[in-house]
């Protein structure tokens, strides 16, 4: 357990979460994607912070942060996706073009 | 530590300009939650706080360039490193307050037409400007962090506000994905910067560390991903695809803001970024940023010939404006920051001119078409000429100010040995000029049959088109101050300052330089410095 | 003994993240990636555990698996129709219902850009592994700290205080966002 393999833990969620943003069709999983990028970012803070940092722990500090914003960040995804969802019922979709990114 | 200790050594004057913007966005809160019928007034209160920051900004100004070198970090530096107020942050914070003031202003009737929430529209707007002015000041990794989301989240929630609107909706979510995705590439960078610099997060102490530690070749993993996050702030071409689709579908108001504050702002984190932590990366740093300034100046332009919508092409046109930009960047040092920032105050103004221009046609005839612009100048003159300005100085037409600003760009970039990029940046001026002279060329039509049919019905009652479901045209609104409306105001304070910022720009060009001059970490060091 | 306890542990939860990860962006079914994503959570949690952040574990599994992925799971329910699982709706292929439906993956669950997008995400990744392991990390030595909560709260008021005054503001405005986009107009059209 040291700090190579703790940064290659977070490296890997990275690119899986990533992987799992872009090919995603499904909006929900796109925000599942971008809450597992979050976390292995929050995981390669919180290891530096306890290997390089164990006085200080400014890492925690700044996971913490990270933590309230990605809660903040979803609610607000939702609501738009509530919003989105409400209107999709309502009008005739020709333009959704949101798959062409 | 004692209290009163920890409060004096907090040196909270430095943000007093960004305290009297949260004391008017709290007041207009509870004004607005605690009165019983809506008060006409309350719009005026946050513009009112932005004007009195502005205000504020200049005598912190003054105060920063009148101090002696020896003291220069210790007394600019406020909440124990978080924050940092010297004097180019200032005028970066102006630039944010600036926009800010002449966005409310062109969006009050927007808002008022389309019959939504208005007191909410301006607390998500000014929370966006606080976020930017946090961000342009920023010395540590958290406020970074901190700021730029809030300026990412409450501009997903403006771009998404018309909610009644599909495409409202879509802009936004699309928005917000691609900004999550960026924000988390700029953050994981953030993160690397941490792990080289064995645990520092205030950017002076990260760089003292890079050295201590001589990590050199990991560097440029850090230096690629926060460049990524930055490209995508600034619409930087390849990083672009996100703009037309989200400018097409939000809020012209929110548009505007978007293609004025998110760059001014992606600017000034690129420059404090780039210029404390990666000054030993020099090269390396100049290759990117060419390559993005290249790609963007090229792409933005060409595309923009194509677009049949106004909004659209002006949004492909920030895309190029964005390249520019990134010239007076890339220069660096005295020249390239003053040209940098010199241009930057002209594309504020103008480019919040042509917008709000769209936005009042858009309110009186409802479309954003530019093949329904033609003919426009037999019926409404004065919108005529003052989009045709505008657009001009958006072109580079001397003697508007545009012209100076490029010029002064293009003159700092050859000086400096970057012919790739001026040669480019003149090229691209001379195709923009086309599509800019479309438009002005449509609306001098004089025959009444060329004229497209909303300028055949123009001012009369006109009913919904594209942008708003119950539109109709009223007489007096309820904002106009004693002779003009505030939209109007805008107009005229932006053509104004398109027609004589240019002519003016002696002292002003002398004020920057007297900034860049009181601000040691962007200036060239002795012995990096080729000639100025 | 207890160097093989912190090991095998850490290796469970290593697995547990990475297993769960890969099943969330490769089940077709949104619940179980929702699920699968409360798993890889709390394992995450378990983590901060192992490194001494008692706090962050705490706070971690009360924001992230408590609010974050309960409103997620709300969010699925609300959105999903139900009658996405009967058989007609299967055959009528609209790739525009995006919120509720997957479309039919050909070529044996692949298309194609996907395969691009895996190969640059592997890229990536290979990339990265190659810059972790040969950056000589200068650790150091290591003395655990005991009293993370009191250093973080002693950070959160000194050094850190204006982006805590700061993220006030942007959750405030969070919450009055989310309110005025969700909320369901008295004068709504029902087409």
């Amino acid at each position: 357990m040291d700090i190579e393999n703790l940064m290659l833990l977070g490296a890997l969620i990275f690119c899986i979460g990533l992987y799992g943003f872009l090919t995603s069709r499904n909006v929900v999983r796109i925000l599942i994607s971008l809450e597992l990028i979050l976390n292995a970012i929050n995981i390669n803070l919180v290891s530096i912070s306890t290997f390089m940092d164990s006085q200080e722990l400014k890492g925690q500090v700044f996971a913490l942060f990270i933590i309230a914003i990605a809660a903040a960040e979803s609610a607000i995804a939702l609501a738009i996706i509530l919003t989105l969802y409400r209107n999709k019922n309502s009008i005739e979709l020709e333009q959704f073009n949101l798959l062409k990114w | 530590m004692d209290f009163r200790d920890l409060i004096a050594s907090l040196n909270t004057p430095i943000i007093q300009p960004e305290g009297i913007i949260i004391i008017s966005l709290l007041i207009t809160l509870f004004l607005d939650l605690l009165s019983q019928k809506p008060i006409s007034w309350l719009p005026w209160i946050p513009v009112g706080g932005l004007i009195l920051s502005l205000g504020s900004l200049g005598i912190r100004f003054n105060e920063v360039t009148s101090i002696t070198q020896d003291f220069f970090n210790n007394q600019t530096i406020a909440f124990l490193g978080s924050f940092q107020g010297d004097a180019i942050s200032i005028i970066f914070r102006f630039f944010m307050s600036l926009s800010g003031i002449l966005c409310i202003l062109l969006s009050l009737e927007y808002i008022e037409k389309t019959r939504t929430a208005l007191i909410e529209f301006l607390i998500l707007f000014v929370t966006a400007t606080l976020g930017a002015m946090f961000l342009v000041g920023t010395n540590d990794l958290v406020t970074l962090f901190v700021a730029l989301e809030t300026l990412g989240l409450s501009s997903y929630l403006l771009t998404g506000y018309m909610k009644r609107d599909m495409r409202s909706n879509e802009a936004a979510l699309k928005y917000l994905l691609i900004g999550a995705l960026s924000s988390s590439f700029l953050l994981y960078g953030i993160s690397w910067l941490y792990a080289l610099s064995g645990g520092h997060l205030e950017l002076n102490y990260i760089l003292a560390n890079f050295i201590a530690t001589d990590f050199n070749s990991s560097l440029y993993l850090p230096l690629i991903l926060i460049t990524v996050g930055i490209a995508f702030k600034l619409s930087a071409a390849p990083f672009h695809q996100w703009t037309p689709d989200v400018y097409q579908g939000s809020p012209t108001p929110i548009v505007a803001f978007l293609s004025v504050g998110s760059k001014a702002a992606g600017l000034a984190l690129a420059t404090r970024v780039l210029a404390i932590i990666f000054p030993y990366l020099n090269l390396q740093v100049h290759i990117l940023f060419e390559i993005l300034a290249v790609l963007s100046m090229i792409l933005g332009n060409l595309i923009a010939i194509t677009q049949t919508s106004l909004k659209r092409m002006l949004g492909y046109s920030s895309v190029g404006q964005a390249g520019f930009l990134m010239i007076g960047l890339i220069t660096g040092f005295q020249d390239g920051y003053s040209s940098m920032l010199l241009y930057l105050f002209i594309y504020i103004l103008m480019n919040l001119g042509a917008f709000a221009c769209v936005i009042l046609f858009g309110l009186r005839t409802g479309t954003d078409q530019i093949k329904d612009y033609s003919g426009l100048y037999k019926k409404d003159p004065l919108l005529a000429i003052c989009l045709t300005v505008c657009l001009l100085s958006l072109g580079g037409i001397p003697p508007l100010a545009g012209f100076f600003g490029k010029l002064y760009l293009f003159w700092a970039g050859w000086q400096s040995g970057f012919y790739l990029l001026v040669f480019v940046g003149l090229t691209v001026s001379v195709i923009s000029i086309y599509y800019y002279l479309r438009v002005i060329k449509l609306m001098f039509i004089k025959e009444y049959q060329a004229m497209s049919l909303c300028i055949q019905n123009y001012g009369v009652n006109t009913l919904t088109q594209e942008d708003f479901s119950q539109a109709t045209l009223t007489g007096k609104n309820t904002f106009s101050l004693t002779l003009i409306q505030p939209i109007e105001l805008c107009i005229s304070l932006c053509v104004f300052g398109s027609i004589f910022v240019g002519l003016a720009s002696s002292p002003l060009i002398e004020l920057i330089q007297k900034a860049i001059f009181y601000t040691p970490y962007i200036q060239a060091p002795i012995s990096l410095s080729t000639n100025f | 003994m207890t160097e093989f306890i912190q090991t095998g542990s850490f290796v469970l939860l290593e697995a547990i993240c990475v297993i769960g990860s890969l099943g969330i962006i490769l089940l077709p079914n949104l619940i179980y990636s929702a699920f699968l994503l409360g798993a890889v959570l709390l394992a995450v949690a378990g983590i901060y555990l192992l490194l001494n952040a008692d706090f962050l574990a705490a706070a971690q599994i009360l924001i992230y698996v408590g609010a974050i992925n309960i409103l997620i799971l709300f969010a699925i329910m609300l959105v999903n129709n139900s009658s996405e699982l009967s058989i007609e709706n299967k055959q009528s292929l609209k790739t525009n219902n995006l919120i509720s439906y997957e479309p039919k993956k050909i070529n044996n669950g692949f298309l194609w850009e996907d395969l691009v997008k895996l190969f640059l995400c592997t890229n990536l990744f290979i990339v990265l592994a190659n810059i972790i392991t040969s950056t000589p990390w200068l650790t150091p030595p290591f003395v655990p700290n005991t009293q993370s909560v009191v250093t973080i709260g002693r950070h959160v008021f000194s050094d850190f205080l204006l982006p805590f005054e700061l993220m006030s503001i942007l959750l405030l405005i969070a919450l009055i966002g989310a309110v005025i986009l969700a909320k369901r107009e008295a004068d709504y059209d029902f087409n």
